[in-house]
């Protein structure tokens, strides 16, 4: 059964045509990679699926409910949440506050007494435990994407949407987050990522979406993707290339 | 009032001189606002302190109150520059409500400062004597003030020429640069300080410009520059925040609907028009008529 | 202590400092006889009620520069029920601010897509409008420009200084009522939801929260207190109304005293407009008027140029307890 379905969905800014009619689906449990070259459209359709943008056309439903045209806390109530590429905390508090907005008035609406235990086990399942009463500017990069993934999980998702939280990581870094993918997957939440880094992509992902220009190129398991001979020229004139033939290889 | 041609015509004109004040105004504070992001709310204040310069000047040298105002308007355009730099430039990163707040407590220091000097001298109100004050044009239907010919003059020369400054010299397009991205002119060597400086003190400058020409044409009080200058303000939120054409056409638009609406609607609705308007416009179009930064 | 300890203490100080301000402000009373020192407190007492009730607003991030919008309405409209209706002023006061209420409803339906200059540069053309309405269509209910005398608060052959203390005790007790509604609102879960409004609008709305109606009660709330405000104090201290008050004085003062007091805490706007108000008169005395103001100023200007987070983080540093939480929110 599939928890998330996109059909023929499209969303234009001005002139340019970001997506163009995508349709895919995402099954309950699953883990599904995103894929595409800078600019593909990737980043709009987590907008667009959240209801941070509207689409001009097509249908998104959730779990059989229709939230096409849903505010973005309508959506995020149903038990959808993200994080955003660039992260973008709530700068005037806490680390902790962060994340207890989400578990607060997301799906499961906690009173602040649970909203703050349960934030704070979350930041423990991140590994920011020791910065719950920090502030947001004082944390890296990396850290930031961890309170991200924290609040987004926080609102109680079914499904998760993660834009490019692993860019930049070491290898050792990365073996943890895969690691933390599991164990989310052990949860019961379903993914879908987006990301450049085809090692961690391939290391986890059942499904891939390639997205070009806003359309959908090409879709399959791991292996078929990195075969695909569309796929393949997608990236070759990009500067990912590299990373695709590597991972393909 | 009836009417006739001749009285619309004389609205009309009123609402050309009104605009190219507005214009001053407008242009200056989306310069400033351009570069820094910022807004100066107590540009009316700088306004209304040129205004008196021009009289303070005119009165001790004797001068023709049109050359005075060169005196004037380098004067403000300096304290425009000290403004900057020890008030602005060390809020520059901080929350923007703060900067909002410094211009208010300058709206309290320059007005009550005016105020000191300028109540024991003409109590209520001031007006800035040109020789030509009584001297008009016959133009078939109206009679036009030869004041209005000289600051009609006045304010579109220095309009154009800011314009050309702005659009045709290296130092215009330095700050046409900072105005679109500030980081990225920063990396081309830009020196964004510098900028920033030249920007308040030319937009101080603008606004002392403004302000004595609205001396001559309307008696002023200390307290006569702020509702122009917030009204200059929705002036370039309706034309985009850092827009100078924007600010150019909006302004003299402007002058001409508040002249034709309080003709029509009567002298209380004189303020009330341009935020009826902003109003109206913002919510069709959040962002302005242009974007921020065109 | 630890930094996560003194945070919680923060959220659990509101009534202790509540009844602190009760017991100073009537020990003053008791001690006081000079009726000048009473009113200028009374001032401040209302004043310090509009500006918690710009705080409030500013809490969700809408900065408004219109909220002289607010207060006039409220005192006209507790005005015209007392004189029109001869509702007793003290049933007035709290009524009338029904339609402020109802005016900041509606502004924030307005404006709910506009943020930062264009919110504050709507509000502000909101008082303008409002004052045109206000002398123009409704000049019959409202005597125009020449405006209207309020029935006062306390009367019925009270000696002066009675009416003075009475007023002072009133002002007070509402005061610390304001303060309360705002500290339980900034620590509870809504207030929680309004402090994310103020830092990201859509990254708040993907974490659940209804950015909509939060941000329309806040300006609701807002409109409502600031009302209050504005009856109390043409019922006790200016005991008249003038269209005047829709000028850009009054909503300039909420934004200076509670910027100066600390931005976004419920302490603030009590300390900003005691001390900005006390200073002022000092000044006001030694320097003559337009000087006082020139020096107020540059006060201002340079207590946000060298300490942007306000008097209160100020204060509570020098004391040694300020919380982690504090500092940030007054940023
Ligand atoms: N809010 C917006 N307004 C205008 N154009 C936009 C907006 N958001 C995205 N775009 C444009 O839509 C296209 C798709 O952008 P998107 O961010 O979805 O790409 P992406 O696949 O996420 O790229 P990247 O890998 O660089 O993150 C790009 O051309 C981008 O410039
Ligand atoms: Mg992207």
């Amino acid at each position: 059964m599939s928890l998330l379905r996109c059909e023929a969905v499209a969303k234009s800014f001005g002139g340019l045509q970001a997506l163009a009619g995508v349709q895919f689906e995402v099954g309950a449990g699953e883990i599904v990679g995103l894929i595409g070259p800078n600019g593909a459209g990737k980043s709009t359709l987590v907008n667009t699926i959240t209801g941070v943008h509207r689409p001009e056309h097509g249908s998104i439903t959730f779990d059989g409910h229709e939230v096409t045209r849903l505010a973005p806390e309508r959506i995020t109530r149903l038990g959808v949440a993200r994080t955003f590429q660039i992260p973008q905390p709530f700068h005037t508090l806490s680390v902790l506050e962060n994340v207890m907005v989400g578990v607060a008035f997301g799906a499961r609406g906690a009173s602040l007494e649970r909203a703050a235990r349960e934030a704070a086990e979350l930041l423990e399942f991140v590994g920011l435990a020791d910065k719950a009463h920090h502030e947001p500017q004082a944390l890296t990069i990396i850290e930031l994407r961890r309170l991200e993934l924290a609040r987004a999980l926080g609102s109680g998702a079914r499904l998760l949407l993660l834009d490019e939280i692993h860019a930049g990581l070491t290898p050792k870094e990365l073996e943890e987050a895969r690691e933390l993918l599991q164990r989310l997957r052990a949860r019961g939440v379903t993914i879908l990522m987006v990301e450049h880094l085809m090692q961690i992509i391939m290391a986890v992902c059942e499904r891939i979406v390639v997205l070009e220009f806003g359309r959908k190129i090409a879709e399959g398991t791991p292996a078929e993707v990195a075969a695909d001979p569309e796929v393949i020229r997608a990236y070759l004139g990009t500067r990912r290339a590299g990373g695709a033939r590597a991972a393909g290889a | 009032m009836g009417l006739d041609a001749a009285s619309l015509l004389q609205v009309l004109v009123w609402g050309l001189v009104v605009g190219s004040i507005y214009v001053l105004l407008a242009t200056g504070l989306t310069l400033i606002f351009g570069v820094m992001k910022l807004v100066n709310f107590a540009h009316g204040e700088l306004m209304m302190w040129g205004a008196f310069l021009t009289i303070l000047i005119a009165q001790s040298t004797g001068v023709n109150p049109y050359v005075a105002m060169i005196g004037s308007t380098a004067a403000v355009g300096l304290l425009g520059v000290a403004i900057e730099r020890l008030g602005f430039r060390p809020l520059r990163g901080t929350a923007k409500i703060n900067e909002i707040f410094l211009s208010i407590a300058l709206i309290l220091v320059l007005q009550n400062a005016l105020a000191r000097f300028f109540v024991p001298y003409f109590r209520e109100n001031a007006q800035i004597r040109t020789p030509y004050a009584t001297e008009y044009f016959s133009l078939g239907l109206v009679n036009l003030r030869y004041d209005f010919v000289i600051l009609l003059a006045v304010a579109w020369a220095i309009t154009f020429g800011l314009w050309f400054v702005l659009f045709h010299t290296a130092p215009g397009r330095d700050v046409r640069a900072t105005s679109q991205n500030r980081a990225a002119a920063l990396l081309m060597g830009i020196d964004v300080r510098r900028i920033d400086m030249l920007c308040f003190g030319i937009g101080s400058a603008l606004a002392a410009l403004a302000g004595s020409l609205y001396g001559v044409v309307n008696p002023f009080s200390p307290y006569a520059g702020t509702i122009p200058a917030i009204k200059a303000f929705a002036v370039i939120i309706l034309g985009g925040l850092g827009s100078v054409p924007g600010a150019v056409l909006g302004g003299l638009l402007y002058g001409v609907v508040e002249s034709f609406g309080t003709f029509f609607l009567g002298g209380s609705w004189r303020d009330a028009i341009a935020f009826v308007l902003l109003i109206v416009v913002l919510m069709v179009r959040p962002q302005g008529i242009f974007r921020e930064g065109a | 202590m630890s930094r996560a300890a003194a945070a919680r203490v923060r959220r659990r100080r509101t009534l202790p400092v509540a009844l602190a301000m009760l017991v100073a402000g009537g020990v003053v009373a008791a001690l006081v006889r000079e009726q000048f020192v009473l009113q200028v407190l009374t001032y401040v007492f209302i004043f310090a009620i509009y500006a918690q009730s710009w705080n409030i607003a500013a809490h969700s991030g809408q900065f408004s520069l219109g909220h002289a919008t607010f207060l006039g309405l409220g005192a006209y409209a507790s005005v015209l029920l007392a004189g029109r209706l001869g509702l007793p002023a003290a049933v007035a006061m709290f009524v009338g601010p029904l339609l402020p209420a109802l005016a900041g409803l509606a502004i924030a339906r307005l404006c709910l897509r506009l943020r930062e200059w264009y919110f504050g540069m709507v509000t502000f053309g909101f008082t303008a409008i409002v004052q045109v309405l206000v002398v123009e269509p409704f000049g019959g209910l409202t005597n125009r420009w020449d405006g209207l005398d309020a029935a006062p608060l306390w009367a019925g052959g009270r000696a002066i200084e009675t009416i003075a203390i009475l007023n002072y005790l009133t002002a007070l007790a509402l005061m610390v009522g304001s303060y309360l509604l705002a500290a339980r609102l900034m620590n509870s879960k809504s207030g929680l939801a309004l402090a994310a409004i103020h830092d990201n609008e859509v990254v708040a709305a993907v974490s659940g929260v209804n950015v909509r109606t939060h941000r329309l009660m806040a300006m609701t709330l807002s409109g409502y207190v600031a009302g209050v405000a504005g009856a109390l104090n043409s019922h006790t201290l200016t005991r008249h109304i003038s269209p005047g008050i829709f000028g850009i004085e009054d909503s300039i003062w909420p934004l200076l005293y509670t910027i100066a007091g600390g931005l976004r805490i419920p302490e603030g706007p009590i300390l900003g407009t005691l001390v900005v108000r006390v200073f002022w008169e000092w000044a006001l005395r030694a320097l003559g008027g337009f000087e006082s103001l020139v020096v107020i100023g540059l006060a201002l200007a340079v207590i946000v140029t060298t300490f942007p987070q306000g008097l209160y983080v100020l204060a509570a540093r020098a004391a040694g307890w300020a919380g982690p939480r504090l500092a940030r929110r007054a940023r």
